[in-house]
């Protein structure tokens, strides 16, 4: 039990306090606190994203008014969009599993800059509020959907400008966050920490900050240039100043599609490791699920128009971008396979954290294989902007990244707290996510198909079918929802103690004590084998050395 | 569900049945696959488990077979999608002009309308405009949409062949009311759409034409319901039994209303006056289960003359026309 000394020896970081109170958090420089107070924000603007989420669907029950006027509805899509896109999914995985996980996977004490690490979550607060003060102000929330396209709005008379450099301020956040993990990667790998030795966990996060570093900058620029034009009237999109409506969407896209994977990437990251862990075997494929990442990363900034098939640009644009978008949907494609063949012939333990990994293979290929229906031309026209649309990315990015980002939850609560969850109210909960997900975005599908458009305050009473098992889906979901994060919070009080290595796994952070020491290693382990070698291990040994 | 009017709508749901197929055939295996691997190897009948590094066979094969099924799905896409950019030379112009929250047709005669007529076989080249924000002129049933975005001029091609009424949405976000922004596309035969256009017929020949054409709509036989559609009536109203957001107008044959009045249920006899009152002040009373959306005032928005055009029609074709 060379753990258990260890651990009497050494203070873990939660009862290392630098300071008093409520300051041990938000003035320590500790990445494992960093990245708790990125879950307790994320996990917070999470709950407001999904109250409005309930609101919406509950409106949608009927045809015409049911709970709130149309100006109320459009601000609730417009809010739950900015709250779940730039507060909860695109920071996500990254902020609070990278921070806490990047530097004790590649053997080091701390991210290369813990300074700036703790700006970046000031950042992210501060934008997080400037995004939501607009409730409380006069003029009323922002109504123009989070993509706040132009001429709208430059035009509506709601506070705009607030949300906006919300989103630029957090944008700054993602930024100095993306440069911190490069620069980590790169300088505090522990002795004998190759690439090709790192967890894929490290490797999507280092696609991910690439992503974050080099496009985030244009989303940033754009948003100060409609600030520009709606407060100084200077003529950039908008045509009744002298502006170009497409240019704008041009640009937000630029940003916006890379930013797909930046949501994305962090999540296959963490299946990759969740895997290879319960079915006790390496990976299939490791480099080419490692390469994959880095194409993802790079063919992701040239499919950007693909979101604008039908805004008027050249008939030989919507050719070349559709046959590129075809072609990114291939490494995913390939992720996925190399996934379902790590399972093969292992030998696997199924606990909550692997049903949410299935889960999240089952709900992700629908969403990646419907978006080849968004690529092809002719289906797009006829479903973008519509229901199907929604369905699509809510398949993506909650079947995909929140359901990953659950199963995270679980599988490093132990590591993260010390203590262990009750596994079987965790897998009570699956059934009701799973469940009330497909009733609440499968009929989406149908809706979006049959040609119901969305961003749509009242509908055409042939769709109301479909709307009410819809939002008896949202209350199925939400209870599922409440299960588990219940679970989670009781555990946190109740939960027993967790061992040290409570799954088996073989990466750096089960190496050492549960909650891990507050600098992570006595000392630096030296790395002499792959990620993923479960035949050193037998038992409950060393995986450094 | 699935209405289709063109040609180039069957062959759109001909792409899908081919992306969606193919789709749901990997989804199978990925799935099946998954959990056959997490019942099969379960721990208890394999404890030890193998370690496969990879299989370089078998990845090349799954890196070409993919992207050789994508690109057939781009080319077949492609292909039909092209129809709908490339102009026929005897395409007949439309101008489509959008603006919050309403549609308006141009014809190359001078014609202006706000519900669209188009003639069954001929194709027709929409030139879309905004006057205002973004918005999306969306015919479902012809699976087609393209942005009208201000400053610039959209096209979009279209061929519609089948007689019959068909919804038009506006499918881009344009504010307050974005989901109200419904109009209808007619179709009709060539030589009924030239007599229209040539103004020997009017709106409503082409409207009773459709009617007794196509499924649904019969009630449009039975009198001449242009203003309903010139007052935007029809946007809340149905003529026929659907449901909207406001009853629909053959609910007036049921001889009494169930109104709310200051907070108290009860029953009106529909007349003449009871029509004109809710037109004029529809808040006072409102039909039960319709509380939650009022109607807009018409009072000072329509013309005296125009209420009792509106006030007898309704009278005559639906509460003195039981049918």
């Amino acid at each position: 039990m060379a753990n258990g000394v260890l651990a009497e020896r050494l203070e873990n970081y939660l009862e290392h306090k630098t300071h008093k109170g409520i300051f041990a958090w938000i003035l320590s420089t500790d990445h494992k606190r960093i990245g708790i107070l990125y879950l307790v924000s994320m996990v917070t603007f999470f709950w407001v994203g999904v109250t409005l989420g309930f609101l919406m669907k509950l409106e949608m029950l009927t045809p015409g008014k049911t709970i709130v006027d149309a100006q109320t509805y459009n601000t609730f899509f417009t809010l739950h969009g900015i709250i779940m896109i730039f507060l909860f999914i695109i920071p996500g995985i990254p902020a609070v599993f990278g921070n806490f996980f990047l530097p004790i996977q590649i053997g080091a004490r701390d991210v290369a800059f813990p300074r700036l690490n703790l700006l970046s979550w000031y950042l992210y607060i501060i934008g997080g509020l400037f995004a939501i003060a607009s409730l409380f102000l006069q003029g009323g929330p922002i109504d123009t959907g989070w993509t706040f396209y132009v001429p709208y709005s430059i035009r509506t008379t709601t506070n705009v400008i607030l949300p906006l450099l919300g989103a630029f301020i957090l944008g700054f956040s993602s930024i100095l966050t993306g440069l911190n993990f490069i620069t980590t990667v790169h300088r505090l790998r522990a002795p004998g920490m190759t690439f090709f030795r790192m967890p894929l966990f490290v490797w999507a996060l280092y696609a991910t900050a690439w992503i974050q570093v080099v496009a985030t900058p244009v989303v940033g620029i754009t948003i100060v240039l409609v600030i520009i034009e709606r407060a100084l009237h200077v003529g950039i999109f908008d045509p009744a100043l002298g502006g170009d409506p497409l240019l704008f969407q041009h640009l937000f896209w630029i940003y916006s599609h890379p930013a797909v994977y930046i949501m994305i990437l962090p999540a296959m990251g963490v299946v990759s490791e969740i895997i290879p862990t319960f079915a006790r075997r390496t990976i299939f494929g490791y480099k080419v699920i490692a390469f994959s990442s880095l194409a993802i990363a790079l063919i992701g900034y040239f499919v950007w128009a693909h979101h604008m098939f039908s805004s008027g640009m050249s008939n030989t644009s919507r050719a070349v971008f559709s046959l590129l978008t075809f072609l990114v949907a291939v490494p995913s494609g390939v992720k996925v396979f190399n996934w379902v063949a790590t399972l093969y012939k292992g030998s696997i333990e199924l606990r909550a954290p692997l049903i949410y990994v299935m889960m999240f293979i089952f709900l992700f290929s629908i969403g990646g294989l419907t978006g080849l229906v968004l690529g092809s031309l002719a289906t797009d026209v006829h479903v973008t902007d519509t229901y199907f649309v929604v369905a699509h990315f809510h398949y993506v990015m909650f079947g995909g990244t929140a359901i990953i980002l659950f199963a995270a939850l679980h599988y490093w609560f132990p590591k993260m707290f010390g203590k262990m969850y009750y596994e079987k109210l965790a897998i009570w909960a699956t059934p009701f996510i799973f469940i009330g997900f497909n009733m609440l975005y499968f009929t989406m599908f149908i809706l979006g198909y049959n040609g119901m458009p969305r961003r749509y305050w009242s509908y055409l009473p042939e769709y109301q079918t479909l709307h009410i098992i819809s939002t008896v889906g949202s209350w199925i979901l939400i209870a599922g929802l409440a299960i588990m994060f219940g679970n989670l919070i009781y555990s946190l009080f109740k939960g027993k103690p967790a061992e040290a290595n409570p799954w088996g796994g073989v990466t750096l952070e089960w190496q050492i004590p549960s909650p891990p020491p507050a600098e992570n290693f006595e000392e630096i382990p030296v790395v002499n084998h792959g990620p993923y070698d479960f035949s050193i291990i037998n038992g409950n040994s060393d995986g450094k050395s | 569900m699935f209405v289709s009017a063109s040609n180039y709508a069957k062959n759109v749901d001909s792409v899908m049945l081919y992306i969606i197929g193919i789709s749901v055939a990997l989804l199978l295996i990925i799935t099946f696959a998954m959990i056959i691997f997490v019942i099969r190897y379960n721990r208890k009948k394999n404890p030890i488990a193998s370690q496969i590094e990879g299989n370089k066979t078998l990845e090349v094969v799954w890196i070409i077979i993919p992207v050789a099924l994508v690109l057939t799905m781009f080319f077949y896409s492609f292909s039909v999608y092209k129809e709908s950019r490339v102009v026929p030379p005897n395409a007949m112009n439309v101008k489509v002009e959008a603006k919050m929250w309403a549609w308006k047709f141009y014809y190359d005669n001078g014609k202006v309308t706000d519900t669209l007529f188009l003639p069954a076989g001929r194709p027709v080249k929409f030139n879309i405009v905004s006057q205002d924000v973004n918005h999306s002129f969306y015919i479902p049933a012809f699976r087609i949409k393209e942005d009208a975005v201000p400053g610039r001029e959209n096209y979009m091609v279209v061929k519609p062949e089948q007689i019959g009424a068909f919804d038009i949405a506006c499918a881009e976000y344009c504010g307050l009311n974005h989901s109200l922004m419904y109009t209808r596309v007619y179709v009709v035969p060539e030589k009924e759409f030239a007599q229209w256009l040539n103004g020997e017929v009017d709106d409503d020949y082409l409207r009773k034409y459709v009617a007794s054409h196509s499924e649904g709509y019969k009630d449009y036989l039975s009198g001449s319901y242009a203003i309903l559609f010139a007052k935007g009536c029809v946007q809340c109203h149905n003529i026929d039994e659907r449901k909207g957001i406001g009853p629909s107008f053959p609910e007036l044959r049921r001889q009494f209303a169930r109104v709310n009045v200051g907070g108290k249920d009860t029953t009106v006899v529909i007349d003449k006056e009871y029509l004109r009152e809710s037109i004029l002040y529809p808040e006072t009373m409102i039909v039960k289960g319709y509380e939650k959306q009022a109607m807009p005032s018409m009072l000072n928005k329509i013309k005296d003359e125009e209420l009792e055009l509106i006030v007898d029609l309704l009278y005559s074709n639906f509460v003195k026309n039981k049918q």
